[in-house]
């Protein structure tokens, strides 16, 4: 794979956290990741195996004990715009409404007129089929509409790169399933600028349904176990033999 | 003169251990109950509500009664313990209180339904629950036993005046004789004490409740222990086999409660008010009798309250509290003023906070009225810098509840929302404005809540003080100075008026401002349970 290939890398990346009483717990060991322009990278492992920690180090909210993350070609220090991340939990401020709570994400922008802002929140809320709700608070909203703002805020900047943490595991399995399919469907729309997405989760089928290219982490301190290529044709049918024989490969690499 | 001050010092300090121990105690006791007993609840705190806003002077005539049926000498170190115990019991409890409320229904339920014993209930849920909040609170409690000193180790008794052996009644006498030395080796002697209490007792006791503590959802990768932590980092070392159990309690707590609200809805239920009132009934009828046997007596003293309350003039008392109620107003404006960014600074770096809150607490903790009349020619140039001076000096006595309060509501804001600031590079002033102010409002208006109540009663000591030839006073009018000057010409009567007139004020301010603040800020953030 030539270098012009990728967007970011962990090059021999550990990190750990100290405990109270001292030393040092390390998480993740010596890893290399490589995520490619345009693709849509899984990550999956069990809970607590350090995906979270991860992605904090791809976004550049955690600086890891040792090694480097390469993003477009440069070391990466600090959060930038270029990259989003969504938490596990929707992270919404109470006090705002929908509309305020995604401006959140340009507020600090200074290449952006005014104008410019407000369009492009609008079209993000279009975009998560919430119009009409901007001034609507967050404690107003089900679990999934929460999740949509959220994505809609990560998204609002315009990044190269989405980070995904567990987007899904704190909704219903309906509600989660149709955020998959929308997922997949902005995912698949040329019209929006191509971006490079990264979500971790502990939910094998619902990586596999989206993904290009799964790695699959585990052990303490994390090290990848195996990478696995998803080229199932889109949409994917949960219920194709093929789709049926990766779950059960990637299940048992993990236990 | 040296031996004498620290024969005094170790005195205070027993008197003082003696009340905190007593304090902690009955905190727990009652905390815990009315945390998690709604019965109980609805009794227990509007009446200690009302207790914590009667000023010290208001516990004297329970004092002296205390007194009179406790054995002579030993009575009057009974009733200055007592006199320190009001300055140190409510915060605790109402910090019990919050600790206990914090607690989710369902663990109480878990812990019902695996009849777990009374002992195991308060080693996993309670103790664990309340804890930290007991040692966060120590501070303020020592502070203000320190800060009240002189005035709870002199005991009036109608004409006669007791004073208990200690470093506060000594450096009053010194002051009137205009010993300055002895002044000094006192001040430094009781600070030198507060500093080593601090170091061999509160901060072991701050380190091992961090084992409690789940504020800061995010600490940094790799800590460093500043020097003055790094003391007891071998007290940390002892491995706590409940940690585990508490680790997962408090991850529920703070998902069930993201922003912890303190439970103040009895206000404006009638169905508890009705009980309150019914609880007075009961009371009444059960002291009515021994009251009906001495109803001359009874009815003499009301008379003569009245008739205090006439003979001092109703204008002019409404005049005093006029200008009081500025002074506490301005007081808690600059207690915000210097809390906030102290407090924001201090929550952004952990590092900070090992180093520079032990040393905030320990300035807190010095006796301020003690150390004003030395330093009080500062403030001697004309009316309006002893008018900052009082201020100063009410606000040193109460700036601790809003900067704790502030503090621990900063550090509400859990790693994520932290981590939204770095993502989208807000300002600081975007990130203090739309993150951090909301998150923390609730508990900056509790801790306004109490402060008012603190600043009430520095009034006493900060708007008259003094001994002999050297009074600082202010010049214009104040309900403290008043309550000092009658306090001073043994009128009790006056006193008792002056007292229920400040009782009364603090209250109502609370129950129709205050309260309604802290309502209006819960309804206008949207901060719901669910987040
Ligand atoms: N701030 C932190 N301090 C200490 N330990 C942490 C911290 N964040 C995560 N950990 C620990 O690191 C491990 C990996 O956490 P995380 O990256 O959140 O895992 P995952 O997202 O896969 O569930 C867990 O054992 C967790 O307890
Ligand atoms: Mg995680």
């Amino acid at each position: 794979m030539s270098n012009s290939e990728i967007l970011l890398e962990l090059r021999n990346v550990t990190h750990g956290y100290s405990l109270r009483a001292g030393s040092t717990l390390k998480v993740i060991e010596n890893l290399n990741i490589q995520v490619r322009y345009g693709e849509f990278l899984g990550i999956v492992g069990p809970s607590g195996c350090g995906k979270s920690t991860i992605l904090r180090i791809m976004a550049g909210l955690i600086k890891p004990l040792s090694g480097t993350v390469i993003f477009r070609g440069e070391v990466l220090n600090g959060t930038t715009p270029r990259i989003s991340l969504m938490h596990q939990t929707p992270t919404l401020l109470p006090w705002l409404t929908v509309k305020e709570n995604i401006y959140l994400a340009l507020m600090a922008r200074k290449d952006l007129t005014e104008r410019e802002k407000q369009l492009k929140v609008s079209e993000l809320l279009e975009l998560v089929e919430l119009s009409g709700y901007e001034s609507a608070y967050p404690y107003e909203l089900s679990g999934g509409m929460r999740q949509r703002v959220a994505l809609a805020r990560a998204l609002v900047t315009d990044p190269d790169l989405l980070l995904l943490d567990e987007p899904f595991s704190n909704l219903d399995p309906l509600t989660s399933l149709s955020l998959i399919r929308e997922l997949e469907g902005m995912w698949f729309d040329t019209t929006l600028p191509p971006i490079s997405v990264v979500m971790v989760s502990h939910n094998i089928e619902e990586v596999v349904m989206l993904a290009d290219r799964v790695i699959v982490l585990g052990g303490r301190p994390a090290r990848i176990l195996a990478e696995v290529p998803i080229e199932l044709s889109r949409p994917r049918n949960k219920k194709s033999e093929e789709f049926y024989r990766l779950v059960d490969e990637i299940f048992s690499l993990i236990s | 003169m040296l031996w004498e001050v620290l024969v005094a010092v170790a005195l205070s300090w027993a008197r003082i251990a003696a009340a905190l121990a007593i304090s902690v105690f009955a905190a727990v006791i009652v905390g815990i109950y009315s945390g998690i007993s709604r019965r109980v609840d609805r009794i227990v705190i509007p009446i200690l509500d009302v207790l914590q806003s009667v000023p010290i002077l208001g516990f004297f005539p329970l004092a002296v009664f205390v007194l009179a049926s406790a054995v002579p000498v030993l009575g009057y170190e009974i009733a200055s313990i007592f006199l320190i115990f009001t300055c140190t019991f409510w915060n605790l409890a109402f910090a019990v209180y919050e600790g206990a409320r914090s607690i989710p229904q369902s663990m109480i339920e878990v812990a019902e339904l695996s009849k777990l014993s009374l002992k195991d209930r308060f080693g996993k849920i309670y103790v664990p629950a309340v804890f930290p909040k007991i040692v966060d609170q120590l501070p303020a409690s020592l502070s203000n036993a320190f800060y009240f000193l002189a005035a709870s180790e002199v005991i009036a008794l109608g004409e006669a005046e007791v004073r208990v052996a200690g470093i506060g009644t000594l450096i009053l006498r010194y002051l009137g004789m205009g010993n300055y030395t002895g002044i000094a080796i006192g001040l430094v002697a009781t600070a030198l004490s507060i500093i080593a209490a601090y170091l061999l007792v509160l901060m072991p006791l701050i380190s091992y409740s961090d084992r409690y503590r789940f504020d800061i959802a995010q600490p940094p990768a790799v800590q460093r222990t500043p020097m003055i932590m790094g003391l007891y980092t071998r007290i940390k070392s002892i491995q706590s086999p409940l940690r585990m159990e508490q680790r997962r309690i408090a991850g529920l707590t703070h998902r069930v409660f993201p922003i912890q609200l303190v439970n103040i809805k009895y206000v404006g239920s009638d169905v508890k008010r009705l009980i309150f009132i019914v609880f007075i009934v009961v009371l009444l009828v059960f002291a009515g009798p021994r009251i009906y046997a001495n109803i001359d007596d009874v009815w003499a003293a009301v008379a003569s309250v009245a008739a205090a309350g006439v003979r001092l003039g109703i204008l002019s008392i409404g005049e005093a509290l006029a200008y009081s109620f500025s002074r506490v107003l301005i007081c808690l404006a600059l207690m915000l003023s210097i809390s906030l960014p102290i407090a924001y600074i201090i929550s952004e770096k952990p590092d900070v906070r090992n180093t520079l809150l032990p040393i905030l607490q320990i300035i807190a903790s010095l006796p301020s009225p003690l150390i004003f009349p030395i330093i009080s020619g500062f403030f001697e140039g004309g009316i309006y810098s002893r008018e900052l001076g009082a201020i100063l000096l009410m606000s040193l006595g109460s700036v601790w509840y809003v900067f704790y309060s502030t503090l621990s509501g900063f550090n509400k804001v859990h790693g994520e929302y932290r981590e939204l600031a770095r993502l989208y590079r807000l300002s600081g002033f975007s990130k203090f404005r739309y993150i951090y102010l909301p998150f923390a409002t609730p508990s900056i208006v509790t801790g306004l809540i109490t402060a008012t109540g603190g600043a009430w009663n520095t009034v006493i000591v900060a708007e008259r003080l003094g001994e002999g030839g050297r009074i600082f006073e202010v010049q214009t009018p104040g309900l403290g100075k008043l309550m000092s000057v009658l306090a001073e010409m043994a009128d009790t009567p006056g006193l008792v008026f002056t007292v229920i007139v400040m009782t009364v004020f603090v209250i109502l301010v609370n129950r129709l401002l205050w309260r309604k603040l802290y309502d209006y800020s819960i309804r206008a953030l949207r901060i719901h349970e669910q987040l």
